[in-house]
């Protein structure tokens, strides 16, 4: 049923999108809105919505801030060490788990759990792995004559502590968007580059790489996007601080200790805003990558 | 062109919607720290009783709450008794969760309009909604709807502990205060008394040090404001006067305190909770000698030391530098929102008359392990009774009479973050001791100006 393109049409289907236009411009759209106003109102209460006219001074604020440009810096860190390692780690497990029928869906739903557990138990169940005297991770390093790490107390630690954890909760969702990918790859390729004589490598390199790389591509948009956001496991590893010494303090939890604790309204919706400056900047650079490397058939 | 035009403005669309859709992350544990309670029994749903069968019942009377588990029992059942003991007002409690996420729903209530008649509330939160109008002043309401012999019989220090800006901003209602938890078996084991002072304390611990125990003689939560606070104010400084024009958190009788506290974790017979969280871990599974905690840990610290085969016991706070006894309050007041109606309120105040009633402080206070907010509730039999049979609870009972609060101020919560990383700074950091307290009450006092 192919409609002609006209106002009734056009109407009648915006009809049908309307509930969840509205529902998306109540929880998404007006709230976006606000929280660009806000990080420009000067002395807002938010209380009362009273504030004295626009203002660039929380920008200001915010730059001249130590506390936030460590926050900058740590995400960055998190960021660049997740989102990459996550991705080869996840795409390795994938591929194996493409190539045996046997047991795939126990391993699949075992990779899978950490993304559906909450992240508050997944944060208590690593602390006691973390933990210096009883951590499992102390022991088996302790296996190898290397001396206990205090994960969780010494500041730089604790860092790579919050990062190896996430690494581990996002594979199962990487993983899962991966193995779709590669079953949308035909076989016949392989077939055809087996018998030319191409090395497991060889496979990998020209056939697998290229033809899934739609799927990196959109594997790799969502986890910088949603790693920049990073705020549940640096709370709930570190039990509601942000860290030994404030060492892994993140733009969000930053955003979060202003609004909440210091009552910064302002000042915290700036924050929120470079965050989105910063993660638009990202997503574009990797559109334009995108155009330049990924192959659509 | 347009179509590159279109997707880029898709492509905004959807990065925006993606960078706004932040998974709702609230949920925390751990987080009645700050007030010296365990937190250990974290965030119940917020399930509420919201069973509305309040129509015929008289006014309705929103009750907000963080108190979840056995505590969160124990106030249904007053509340059911409250209902039933008269038929003006209907109080419907609802769990909101942990205190974090309580405050969090009153912020935001607060922009929507739609708070609930009245709620627990933390130290710190009164100075904030207090500073917003979100709560009245309760001066007026409790002379014209309190009994005012309840209200004498209060315990000084609980009602102060509730004042901001000369004003009662809330109702004393859980309060704990922190007690000497001691390992009877160690005591035993090293032949050594319940200390009285912090100097015994250490000679113990060194001690313990020299003869190569494991063990730590001493143990403090993972934050040890309250406990340094403590110190610095039993060795004679005035750390934040009452009236905020004065903060000593830099001069010598605070600094002493800390360089004691720096010093113990050094050598190695005192340390914080860390990554334990609460030291009622370490300390029921027999790692430690004596620690500091919060009376309202009793519950949690019970179970656990039985389970390990720990026999334990507890007694007043040493006391540092020759001073007088001193403990500070924790835990919770009842707070009552502008925006109720003068009959909500007054059913608020009601409600609280209720629960301050002698059996009623009593009852909470046997149920949770807080101590009664009032004198007639400590002596009252049934918690005599208990005290007997609890002998667990006395010190907290007794330390009620010296028991003091922290004056309150707007900005609390930034200077407790800021005294959270001085002192991992100090710990951990090992950064020197005089500097870092001097710099902490610069900041303090720059806190205190801007807001206040």
């Amino acid at each position: 049923m192919q409609n002609k393109k006209t106002w009734k049409v056009t109407f009648r289907a915006f009809l049908y999108l309307l509930p969840m236009l509205i529902i998306i411009g109540v929880f998404n759209i007006y709230p976006i809105f606000k929280s660009f106003a806000m990080a420009f109102y000067e002395n807002y209460n938010m209380f009362s919505g009273e504030n004295d006219g626009y203002t660039l001074e929380n920008f200001n604020i915010l730059f001249s801030d130590e506390e936030f440009h460590e926050a900058l810096t740590n995400t960055f860190v998190y960021v660049l060490f997740v989102t990459p390692i996550s991705i080869i780690i996840s795409l390795f497990i994938a591929i194996m788990l493409n190539n045996i029928k046997f047991l795939r869906p126990v391993f699949q739903s075992i990779y899978f759990l950490p993304f559906v557990t909450s992240t508050v138990a997944i944060s208590i169940v690593w602390r006691w792995l973390y933990h210096s005297n009883y951590g499992l991770i102390n022991y088996f390093l302790g296996l190898f004559g290397i001396e206990s790490i205090n994960w969780l107390t010494s500041p730089d630690w604790a860092m790579p502590a919050a990062i190896i954890m996430s690494i581990w909760k996002s594979l199962g969702f990487n993983i899962l968007l991966f193995l779709v990918g590669l079953g949308t790859i035909s076989k016949t390729y392989y077939n055809a580059a087996k018998i030319d004589g191409a090395s497991t490598w060889q496979r990998f390199r020209n056939i697998t790489v290229p033809l899934l790389s739609p799927t990196i591509f959109l594997v790799s948009i969502i986890s910088f996007i949603n790693n920049f956001k990073v705020f549940d496991e640096i709370y709930a590893l570190f039990n509601g601080q942000p860290g030994p010494s404030n060492s892994t303090i993140t733009v969000v939890y930053y955003l979060y200790k202003k609004f909440y604790t210091e009552f910064d309204y302002s000042v915290a919706a700036a924050s929120g805003i470079v965050l989105f400056v910063i993660i638009l900047i990202f997503t574009l650079a990797q559109l334009w990558l995108n155009k330049r490397f990924v192959h659509y058939r | 062109m347009n179509k590159k035009l279109l997707s880029f403005l898709m492509l905004i669309v959807v990065t925006v919607v993606l960078a706004a859709c932040n998974g709702d992350s609230g949920n925390s544990d751990g987080a009645g720290e700050e007030n010296g309670d365990t937190g250990e029994a974290s965030s119940g749903d917020t399930e509420g009783s919201e069973d509305g069968e309040a129509s015929d019942d008289g006014t309705e009377i929103t009750f907000w709450h963080a108190m979840s588990g056995p505590h969160q029992d124990a106030i249904t059942e007053l509340t059911d008794a409250f209902n039933e003991s008269q038929d003006d007002y209907t109080v419907v409690e609802q769990n909101q969760g942990d205190y974090e996420t309580l405050n969090q729903s009153i912020m935001a209530s607060g922009v929507s309009d739609d708070l609930p008649t009245l709620a627990q509330a933390t130290s710190s939160n009164i100075p904030d909604w207090a500073s917003n109008d979100l709560i009245v002043p309760l001066d007026d309401l409790l002379s014209e709807h309190f009994d005012p012999e309840i209200q004498e019989d209060i315990f000084q220090g609980f009602l102060e502990g509730a004042t901001y800006q000369d004003e009662i901003m809330a109702m004393p209602f859980s309060k704990s205060v922190r007690v000497l938890y001691v390992n009877d078996d160690i005591v035993e084991e090293l032949g050594v008394e319940v200390p009285e002072t912090w100097e015994e304390i250490q000679e113990i611990g060194s001690q313990m040090s020299e003869d190569g125990d494991e063990r730590f003689a001493m143990g403090l939560e993972a934050t040890v404001h309250m406990e340094l606070e403590t110190m610095a104010r039993q060795n004679g400084a005035e750390w934040i006067s009452d009236d905020l024009s004065t903060v000593d958190i830099g001069g010598e009788a605070a600094v002493e305190p800390m360089q004691f506290i720096a010093d113990g974790v050094e050598e190695g017979w005192m340390r914080t909770a860390g990554e334990d969280g609460f030291m009622s871990g370490p300390f029921s599974q027999g790692e430690i000698l004596f620690y500091i905690g919060s009376s309202a840990g009793l519950a949690h610290v019970a179970p656990a030391a039985e389970e390990n085969d720990v026999s334990w016991s507890t007694a007043e706070l040493p006391v540092y530098g020759g001073g007088d006894p001193l403990t500070l309050l924790a835990g919770n007041d009842l707070t009552v929102f502008s925006s109720a109606s003068d009959e909500e309120q007054q059913g608020a105040m009601a409600f609280m008359e209720f629960l301050l009633q002698p059996e009623n402080t009593a009852k909470w206070a046997m149920d949770t392990g807080y101590v009664p907010v009032t004198n007639a509730g400590v002596e009252s039999e049934d918690y005599q009774e208990y005290l007997e049979e609890n002998p667990r609870a006395e010190a907290a009972a007794l330390e009620t009479e010296y028991a003091t609060a922290s004056p309150l101020f707007v900005g609390s919560g930034e200077y407790w973050d800021l005294m959270t990383q001085a002192q991992d700074n100090m710990l951990i950091d090992g950064e020197d001791v005089q500097d870092t307290m001097q710099t902490l009450e610069e900041e303090t006092v720059q806190i205190i100006e801007e807001n206040n």
